[in-house]
């Protein structure tokens, strides 16, 4: 056993997560777990058929309670650090070893794996690159920290966050409200450069009107939040 | 006691009957129930005292009586509303939490059974 999980959340990804974590197994010598959040699609068969770790979600649960039963599975066997890599392909495993190095240098409680801090080859739409920056100014103003990328789901934390993660976890867009309370309570959270590419497969959840209810969801809820 | 009140009187009165069956039929749980039961109870008192609230209302300066009963009836389920909210949101996180187990259970068997044939 290795110290170091990493979970990958699927759901519905059969065209992106064989390949995702084929790719993994190859790169990297960390253990994995896939997180099968009641996919409709064949995902569950194909996870089944190439004999991969998994964990099979008997109903949907939404990526903050997928992300969640990973955190548990890491707390129940003893992982000191967790990493959520996303099964579409958009993490490069070769930045693994950049975040795990980093969080065991550093001894901060979480390394996010930035798309800004320094310039990559990320690309992403207008709108998305104005959602993140209104995310970073809303997280400078609410919990005083300077989160470049607070959306990104690449992102490695350790033994305690993990326990914090265990008893609570956002049900739905967790992650810009995890870190509100992750800078609520004093935690200590550093990011570093890596490189994120488009989708490999599947389609993108966010949706303009998705999106708009999110920013709004999670300024009103932080705001609260961070006051009471 | 004029014909209006009588009506609320039936009314009151076929609502706590529909509490007390929901309640014997074993419908609705202990906690739930008593809370209706309470709310029955004041329904049935409000149609039995309606010409003292009349003048109570008066007496507050509402000219239309009824206004006072829509208006506290309206905060008391808006409360109520919102209790049933939070009964539904900790019942999902019960809920989140026995799928998450369960999913476990799942895995342990899975890997149970592969480690015996295994073995074989």
């Amino acid at each position: 056993m290795s110290k170091v999980l990493i979970i990958i959340p699927a759901y519905n990804e059969e065209d992106s997560i064989y390949n995702t974590v084929k790719k993994l197994v190859e790169t990297c010598k960390y253990d994995y777990v896939v997180i099968n959040d009641g996919s409709t699609d064949g995902t569950r068969r194909i996870l089944e058929e190439n004999n991969l770790n998994y964990i099979d979600l008997p109903i949907n649960l939404g990526i903050g309670g997928a992300m969640q039963t990973g955190y548990k599975y890491a707390l129940k066997h003893g992982y000191e650090y967790a990493i959520q890599l996303d099964a579409d392909g958009q993490h490069d495993p070769d930045d693994l070893e950049k975040l795990v190095a980093e969080i065991e240098r550093s001894q901060y409680d979480m390394v996010i794996g930035s798309r800004f801090i320094e310039k990559t080859n990320y690309k992403g739409s207008l709108m998305r690159r104005i959602g993140i920056l209104y995310f970073y100014y809303l997280l400078l103003f609410i919990s005083r920290i300077k989160i470049t990328d607070p959306t990104s789901g690449y992102r490695i934390v350790n033994r305690k966050i993990i326990k914090e993660f265990s008893k609570y976890y956002p049900v739905d867009y967790p992650e810009v409200e995890v870190l509100v309370k992750l800078a609520q309570k004093k935690y200590r959270i550093k990011e570093i450069k890596v490189e994120m590419k488009n989708r490999q497969g599947g389609r993108s959840s966010i949706t303009p009107l998705k999106s708009l209810y999110y920013m709004t969801k999670v300024t009103f809820i932080s705001l609260i939040r961070s006051v009471f | 006691m004029d014909i209006v009140q009588v009506i609320a009187l039936i009314f009151a009165l076929l609502f706590f009957m529909q509490v007390i069956f929901f309640t014997s039929r074993n419908k609705l749980q202990d906690k739930q129930a008593f809370l209706w039961i309470v709310f029955g109870i004041i329904s049935l008192l409000i149609a039995l005292f309606l010409p003292s609230i009349n003048k109570f209302a008066h007496y507050i300066g509402i000219s239309y009586m009824p206004a006072l009963i829509f208006m506290v009836a309206f905060l008391v389920i808006l409360n109520l509303l919102i209790y049933q909210t939070t009964v539904i949101s900790s019942q999902q996180e019960k809920l989140k939490n026995v799928i998450q187990e369960l999913a476990f259970l799942k895995k342990q068997i899975k890997d149970y059974i592969k480690d015996k044939e295994d073995k074989k």
